[in-house]
């Protein structure tokens, strides 16, 4: 009872003006937030490349900066802000919501781990857990992925502490794609490594400051080709592989290289 | 590529023929840039621009001039002047000690002139002006052209030749290199003997990733500065001319050339002092020192009083005819809109832009072999396009016009497209 009496005593009474101005800060933190996620990424993305990277990565930044701020104002509008109370209000509150909501918060820290960390940013190519994607959203529990299949998938921030994060293109505009083909083993790779790279270097979609490769590995069915470089922008990543792999294709049937053939291994269950 | 210092301290001539790195872009920064750039942004998100101005001639009080007049006020250039100095500039390098036998490349922006410089180098030195073979052989990468031109070339080694347009001899298609390499292998390893390149400034800044062009010399037309614009409008525009013209700016009344009748600055306009307009400095940096392109601004602005004009009289500039009977004042309106890309332009319209500014105009047939795209989606683009004033046919060839060549080359630098060095 008379512990009970104690953590009461470390609330301020919240008279009217207290509990208006606890509500206006509330209200403008929330308004403020809103604001940010709707109208910084409604402005970059009508900008192009870098600058559009850039200021998406900045809406999880000023989510979480303006909700430190509306903490720091609240806090002494409820309590008497001295140490001993603080360390007695949260550890309480920590205690109990670490046991009933333990996943729950660990991704919450994990989300604000992210905002300083940046393993991803808004408009970045991510893959995690086998799910591939660009960032739409940095929430405070989740990051949402659009799937090349126009899927939003959420992943809790938590899948941060102990599962592999793959970025594609790190805030950057630059991000590799490959084409690969698969060719029979019988035709002149010097001829086809220069034609691949010129399909490259064709491509409408090519960004002509990054580096070309072609990459050529021999297997037991045929020879394998991956043709590497970087599109524009990463989101034409889709559209640049289908153009090398247009493009690639008529000009080996021009050279007269033909595709790997496997034959058709019968259904051991058949 | 440098800025200009807008007052150098000994004026250089007005046709100037330099190595490319030492092109200087004519930069002003002013309260039209600042404007420029704000009504740029706002239409980025959607807002329309409001403009506030008290014009000292309404254009609506303005009427077009004639073409005959616009003939003589602002005529098509005579670029045998950039021969003249591009044989200036020949001249001072073989003076250096450059080898006789050395192929040279003449690079220009869209527009800028350097095909028809070297034609009019060829006509004056009787070097033969190799034409570019006929797309469906580039396409397939037929090099027996060049290999016929290689033949005759032997047989008289020490005949000067041209090639005025590097760009029609390759496509942005994996089979379109070929011909544009060997043609690179003959002439830089000295198989073709003495000759001139010239190409436009998008399609060299492609080729560059294609071949690479060590220890080749590349020179090109001076950029035209805000004093070069002007001493060149007033000589073109009293070339054929007795009575003086007075060009004023319709908003602002400012004599936009000397006086037709000061006769010290009529005869030497080449002189440090000759009085350079803010306007002229503005229209230099719109156009990034094309001559080509500014000219046709300033056709396009320009404008005559109407007939039986009574109720403007008052004007000072009024005054100032009745003051000089003789002579006759021409207004140049306050601005031409560039064509603008809708914010929401999707990437086709812009890959469509990149394939025509790389290729200088490459025929409509080829296009789609060129681009993702199908011939009747491509078509509709250009039409489209043309319509919003930013392209233009010619014969069967498709280009970036004149007007709309700073908008498109804005629209691909903030896209991150490959523009030229220029």
């Amino acid at each position: 009872m008379q512990n009970n009496t104690d953590i009461i005593r470390l609330f301020k009474v919240l008279d009217p003006a207290a509990l208006l101005e606890l509500g206006l800060i509330l209200l403008g933190a929330t308004l403020l937030i809103l604001a940010n996620q709707t109208l910084v990424p409604w402005i970059a993305n009508r900008l192009h490349g870098r600058y559009r990277l850039y200021l998406l990565a900045m809406v999880p930044l000023m989510r979480l900066a303006i909700i430190i701020v509306a903490f720091v104002l609240i806090v002494p509008l409820i309590i008497e802000p001295s140490l001993q109370n603080m360390v007695a209000v949260l550890g309480t509150v920590g205690l109990a919501v670490g046991f009933a909501l333990k996943d729950y918060v660990s991704s919450l820290i994990a989300g604000v781990v992210a905002v300083i960390e940046m393993p991803y940013r808004l408009g970045d190519w991510i893959e995690i857990n086998g799910t591939y994607g660009e960032v739409a959203k940095v929430g405070m529990r989740t990051v949402q992925i659009v799937t090349p299949d126009d899927t939003r998938v959420s992943i809790p921030h938590l899948k941060l502490w102990n599962e592999s994060i793959f970025n594609a293109n790190s805030g950057g505009p630059e991000l590799q794609c490959v084409a690969d083909f698969y060719l029979h083993p019988l035709h002149d790779a010097g001829a086809v490594v220069q034609a691949l790279q010129d399909v490259a270097l064709t491509s409408p979609y090519l960004q002509l400051d990054q580096p070309i490769a072609v990459v050529v590995c021999e297997q037991p069915w045929g020879t394998h080709y991956r043709l590497k470089a970087y599109p524009i922008d990463p989101r034409q990543q889709f559209r640049f592989v289908s153009d090398l792999t247009v493009r690639g294709k008529a000009i080996l049937a021009q050279l007269g290289v033909k595709p790997s053939a496997v034959a058709s291994v019968p259904n051991a269950n058949a | 590529m440098t800025s200009r210092d807008p007052r150098p301290d000994t004026p250089p001539p007005l046709w100037e023929v330099v190595p490319i790195g030492e092109y200087a872009v004519p930069s002003t920064l002013d309260s039209a840039t600042v404007r420029k750039k704000w009504s740029a942004l706002g239409r980025v998100f959607g807002m329309g621009s409001k403009r506030v101005q008290s014009p000292l001639r309404a254009e609506t009080d303005l009427r077009a001039l004639p073409r005959i007049k616009l003939e003589h006020l602002a005529p098509p250039i005579d670029w045998s002047h950039g021969a003249a100095a591009l044989e200036d500039a020949l001249r001072d390098r073989a003076a250096d000690g450059a080898p006789a036998s050395c192929v040279r490349v003449l690079v220009g922006q869209p527009f800028a002139g350097q095909a028809e410089i070297l034609e009019q180098w060829a006509l004056a030195h009787e070097a033969a002006v190799i034409l570019p073979p006929n797309p469906e052989a580039i396409l397939a990468g037929d090099t027996s052209p060049l290999d016929d031109w290689v033949g005759r070339m032997e047989a008289q080694p020490d005949c000067p030749w041209v090639l005025p347009r590097l760009e029609h001899w390759y496509f942005r298609h994996a089979g379109g290199l070929r011909l544009a390499r060997r043609l690179f292998e003959a002439a830089f390893a000295g198989r073709l003997g003495r000759g001139l390149i010239g190409c436009d400034s998008w399609a060299w800044a492609y080729l560059q990733r294609i071949w690479p062009f060590p220890g080749v010399e590349v020179l090109t037309l001076q950029g035209f500065d805000g004093r070069r614009l002007g001493v060149y409008f007033l000589e073109s525009a009293r070339a054929d001319r007795d009575k003086p013209v007075r060009f004023c700016h319709a908003k602002t009344g400012e004599n936009l050339l000397p006086d037709p009748d000061s006769d010290s600055e009529r005869d030497t306009p080449d002189r440090d002092d000759f009085p350079v307009s803010v306007e002229l400095k503005r229209l230099a940096a719109h156009c990034r020192g094309n001559l080509g392109i500014a000219r046709i601004y300033w056709r396009n602005r320009l404008r005559a009083e109407p007939d039986g004009d009574d109720d403007t009289t008052e004007d000072v500039d009024a005054d100032k005819s009745a003051m000089h009977p003789d002579e006759e004042t021409v207004w140049l309106s306050a601005g031409i809109e560039d064509p603008v890309l809708p914010a929401e332009t999707g990437e086709e319209v812009v890959l469509v832009l990149h394939a025509l500014l790389l290729h200088n105009g490459p025929p409509e047939g080829v296009l789609p072999e060129l681009l993702p795209l199908s011939q009747d989606r491509i078509l509709s683009i250009l039409l489209r396009m043309k319509d919003l004033g930013l392209v233009q046919a010619h014969s069967d060839r498709w280009r970036i016009a004149p007007l709309g060549y700073a908008t498109a080359r804005e629209a691909l630098r903030a896209r991150g497209y490959l523009i030229d060095a220029f």
